[in-house]
């Protein structure tokens, strides 16, 4: 009898043991995911770094040599873009790169998520339905275009000088402020660095280089601040960091 | 027969393998961090805390244009070369507009209060305004197609596209070569109302009634 019972007290420890193992084993490997994940805090709002143009136009461009693209480590999104907008930002049309990594609980709408490198996007809000389109993974320092050349208000997104994407009609909405965007969705820690080198705006005499850029009313990241190389020349960078 | 007996210790095991596991189970819904679950959904390009360009814009204590500044309606006018229409003083409870420009894109708009503002945009040379309209409600899939006052104009409800797309009713009509857009927090069917009392300064002064 004696056996039998410690027989069993010995299979009901090792039951128990075996639940107790369970718990640390589940619990340690949870523990570790949210170290990762939450040693940064996505932001239930954007930052955003943005130049702007002193004239108007019916395109924008970087080229020649173009967008620096930065495969960095993030947890939350990220993007570097050129925008048109109109002057009570309503409509804008947006390209450039972006980054959305799986997993976290920031998304970016349309856009969906990604893994691995900077994906190439254009983005389209006119207050009343927005749209959007992706493209492949992306390295180094690439053209990027955005363009409604007859103002038909129809615009053409273009990457590396191939045409990836044209938008709904966006009616009367044909030119508009010219910016440039550096933006995270994380808190501090993570980057918001940008940089656009060769910044040209359309008008119905074609392409010239951007004049008179300042830093635009909507930059508001406390982390990271603008760098104004010349006209054409721009930058953003993290803030106890001199141009 | 052989095949179907389990010997007690390969029980064991088994028990000992489904313990750990309920353990492991029972441990992820109590630790699984709950932030994973409720997600932050947002729209690349705005700043800020800006919820909706649209409702920034009908608050009066932001500038209707970020980069642009408020100036008299006389002003405006000149600036961009062609006559601001704006609602009967009734349609609006007499609220005076604030009437904003931006030197930088040659646009104006006009706010009223906390209920609606306005933005006027010429047509490009080969627009015609009934042919843009209709290809606008087909490639976005909102809004109605009607006239108002004998001029093309668009229709489009609050929410038309999807939850809070658009935070307002919306309203196009198409005057004097403009697309003019109306956004306002009433019905679209009030606000398109409102828009049937557009007219320009001197329209007024030219009506039965109006003061010279």
């Amino acid at each position: 009898m004696i056996g039998r019972a410690a027989r069993r007290w010995f299979d009901e420890t090792r039951v128990a043991v075996a639940i107790l193992a369970g718990f640390m084993m589940v619990g340690g490997v949870l523990l570790f995911q949210m170290h990762a994940a939450y040693a940064v805090t996505c932001l239930s709002n954007l930052y955003n770094t943005t130049d702007e143009a002193s004239a108007d136009g019916r395109g924008n461009r970087v080229f020649g040599p173009g967008m620096r693209i930065y495969n960095d480590n993030v947890v939350c999104g990220r993007v570097s873009s050129l925008f048109v907008k109109n002057a009570t930002e309503t409509k804008f049309v947006e390209v450039g790169w972006y980054e959305d990594p799986i997993d976290t609980n920031f998304d970016y709408q349309c856009l969906g998520t990604t893994s691995g490198p900077p994906e190439l996007f254009a983005f389209v809000d006119t207050g009343t339905g927005y749209a959007c389109s992706l493209g492949e993974t992306l390295s180094g320092v690439d053209s990027f275009s955005v363009r409604d050349q007859n103002q038909d208000g129809v615009w053409t997104f273009g990457h590396e000088g191939d045409d990836f994407y044209t938008s709904p009609d966006l009616g009367s909405f044909n030119s508009g402020l010219l910016r440039t965007n550096g933006e995270r969705a994380g808190n501090g820690n993570e980057p918001a660095r940008s940089e656009f080198d060769g910044l040209d705006r359309l008008d119905s005499s074609g392409w010239s280089p951007w004049q008179g850029t300042f830093e635009a009313s909507t930059s508001d990241d406390p982390d990271f601040h603008d760098c104004i190389d010349s006209d054409h020349h721009v930058r953003v960078i993290r803030d106890g960091t001199t141009c | 027969m052989i095949a179907r007996m389990r010997s007690p210790q390969v029980g064991r095991i088994g028990a000992l393998v489904a313990a750990a596991a309920i353990g492991g189970l029972i441990a992820t819904m109590v630790l699984a961090p709950r932030g994973s679950v409720d997600g932050i959904s947002q729209v690349p390009g705005i700043p800020g805390d800006v919820e909706s360009p649209i409702l920034r814009a009908l608050d009066p204590s932001e500038p209707l244009m970020p980069s642009g500044k408020q100036v008299e309606l006389s002003q405006a006018e000149e600036n961009v070369g062609y006559a601001i229409y704006l609602p009967s003083p009734q349609a609006v409870n007499g609220e005076t507009p604030e009437v904003w420009y931006s030197s930088a894109t040659n646009e104006v708009a006009a706010r009223f209060g906390s209920e609606l503002f306005i933005e006027y945009a010429p047509w490009g040379k080969d627009q015609g305004p009934a042919k843009e309209y209709a290809q606008q409600a087909e490639s976005w899939h909102v809004g109605q197609l009607t006239e108002i006052g004998g001029n093309p104009a668009w229709l489009i409800p609050a929410h038309a596209g999807g939850d809070g797309v658009p935070p307002v009713a919306v309203v196009h009509v198409s005057m004097g070569g403009l697309d003019i857009t109306l956004y306002g927090g009433q019905s679209v069917e009030d606000l398109a109302q409102v828009a049937a009392t557009l007219s320009t300064g001197a329209q007024k002064s030219a009506a039965p009634g109006g003061s010279a």
